[in-house]
């Protein structure tokens, strides 16, 4: 899960070279139009999600989406 | 008319934003108590610094019934970008409604919520002058090609006329809608739709305060919203949850799109998710008062529509509406502003003297649809902001220590910008540059890759060669 993440933000936020740790919301790197393919590829790659269901700390870094989704999700 | 808005007219809660909650009653009283103590500054405009909360809509309303045009700005925007905006329109005041405390660049003459709330609460009596209907009612700023903002002159017959347009547009004919559900601050000209025609029609206002999804759904179940009008960004993001459907706003009868290209695949996921909700795709350049045309997408609209859906229906040469030889849209009549502050635009001209403006949009009319194909200049818009390519490259040239710059738009297959990339001059790295820029441009504008070249690709006549890097860019994002 986390590799996948890693592969989807680099092509939705262009600025390449982001780490498990990087920080996504205060860093701007994920703005609402990358959030908004980060969920289409996501939805693309058969991983369903409701960002309602999860607090904003799940998405600061890739690490965190990852822990989070793999707990709401369960295939990977 | 404008100024009746403000007068006592109707009764029942006006306006709610988070917490906040605002009833009609206490609105006209506010406006006029603060109207009061605004009328003794003198005729200069007052800056508004605000987001979108209830006090900056009294401060907006106070404004316009003393006649000081008002200025709304950013709470995140560059100092360097507010003093020009403050000295470009002579600003004289500027009021803070969502600012508690003073910070180092602030103005001398600065109210903050405090002391705004406290004049609010006076109770004083203001009695509203007639106003010259050509006088400015706001300068709204917007990027300029030039490096520094660029101050549109919103004429108070514009905001009349886009009220009145707005209000009798045809699907809100057989029944006014009772709450609106809102999202633009009020620094973006997206929010003249939500704020006049809530008063004129003595509406409800609801604005989420929300920063996450769960409070912002939350937000939508209790609005009981029957209109809402939106960017298509807005309802992308809000689409990324699926719980986002009719279930949640079960009242909804319109989704009225302003302020980015709307896209067919977004009109049919909302199709999908509210079968029972009309979508308006409506269209407008900041210079014309948010919008001057609007047509609703019906499944017959989507069926034949191309790549790219009509942003307005036209109806005779009455609507103010034309496309030049050159594919340009041309506006006229009362919609058109009255110019940029303190600079002169060929843009706007006279013509058998009634105002005209060249938009830059490249158009064309075909079975009384109105579609857009593009710009002639180097404007863009990123989430639904408009950017010009010379703001950032004059910014960065000015201010960031580089020789020379040029931004360019990526674009994905839908026609959208998803990227800004630059390329630069400079003997600082990428790094270096990002951090410096930040301190100057507004975080929209913010380029995501900065590329560090020895020199900027020309053309054999010596101009910049924008193809060559557009395609450089297109490859650095791999889109």
């Amino acid at each position: 899960m986390l590799a996948l993440i890693l592969t989807i933000l680099d092509r939705v936020c262009a600025r390449g070279g982001i780490l498990p740790d990087t920080e996504l919301l205060d860093s701007g790197l994920l703005d609402s139009l990358a959030f908004i393919r980060l969920a289409d590829e996501l939805q693309a790659a058969g991983v369903s999600f409701s960002p309602a269901r999860m607090p904003r700390a799940a998405f600061s870094t890739p690490r965190a989406l990852a822990a989070a989704l793999e707990k709401a999700d369960g295939p990977f | 008319m404008l100024n009746d808005l403000f007068e006592a007219g109707y009764d029942g809660p006006f306006f709610t934003c988070g917490e906040t909650a605002l009833s009609y009653r206490e609105f006209y009283s506010a406006a006029h108590s603060l109207a009061a103590a605004l009328s003794c500054g003198g005729p200069s405009p007052v800056v508004i610094r605000c987001g979108a909360s209830p006090l900056a809509a009294v401060c907006i309303a106070a404004c316009l019934l003393c006649g000081r045009p008002y200025v709304p700005v950013s709470l995140s925007l560059p100092p360097v970008r507010f003093e020009h905006i403050w000295r470009v329109c002579g600003a004289g005041l500027l009021l803070a409604p969502e600012t508690e405390r003073p910070s180092a660049f602030d103005p001398t003459l600065t109210w903050y919520a405090g002391r705004i709330r406290a004049l609010c609460g006076m109770g004083a009596a203001f009695e509203a002058e007639p106003q010259d209907p050509l006088s400015p009612a706001a300068y709204f700023f917007t990027s300029g090609s030039s490096g520094v903002p660029k101050g549109v002159c919103v004429l108070r017959e514009n905001l009349e006329h886009f009220t009145r347009w707005f209000t009798l547009q045809p699907w809100f004919a057989a029944r006014q809608p009772r709450v609106i559900l809102g999202q633009a601050p009020f620094f973006f000209d997206l929010s003249d739709a939500h704020f006049f025609p809530t008063l004129f029609w003595g509406a409800r206002l609801v604005i989420p305060a929300a920063a996450d999804f769960a409070s912002l759904f939350e937000t939508f179940r209790q609005s009981g919203a029957e209109l809402a009008v939106w960017t298509p960004s807005f309802a992308a993001l809000c689409l990324c949850d699926p719980s986002f459907d009719e279930a949640m706003l079960p009242g909804l009868r319109y989704f009225w799109f302003c302020g980015e290209r709307l896209q067919p695949a977004l009109v049919q996921k909302l199709r999908a998710r509210f079968p029972h909700t009309a979508v308006i795709n409506a269209y407008g350049p900041t210079e014309a008062a948010c919008a001057v045309a609007s047509v609703e997408i019906t499944q017959e609209v989507l069926k034949n529509a191309g790549p790219s859906l009509p942003v307005g229906r036209v109806s005779g040469a009455a609507a103010g509406l034309s496309v030049s030889d050159e594919h340009e849209l041309y506006l006229s009549g009362k919609s058109v502003c009255g110019g940029y502050a303190g600079l002169s635009s060929p843009a706007f001209s006279f013509k058998d003297g009634v105002r005209r403006y060249a938009t830059g949009d490249l158009a064309h009319i075909a079975g009384g649809f109105l579609y857009l194909d593009g710009r002639r200049d180097g404007q863009f818009k990123y989430a639904g902001c408009r950017i010009e390519a010379g703001d950032i490259e004059q910014t960065l040239c000015t201010h960031c220590g580089v020789a020379a710059a040029a931004a360019v738009p990526v674009e994905n297959s839908r026609g959208e910008t998803e990227k800004i990339v630059v390329f630069a001059v400079s003997a600082l790295s990428p790094r270096q540059l990002r951090d410096r820029a930040a301190a100057f441009l507004p975080a929209y504008m913010m380029p995501h890759i900065f590329k560090i070249v020895p020199s900027l690709p020309l053309t054999e006549n010596g101009k910049l060669d924008r193809n060559t890097l557009r395609e450089e860019a297109a490859r650095l994002c791999s889109l």
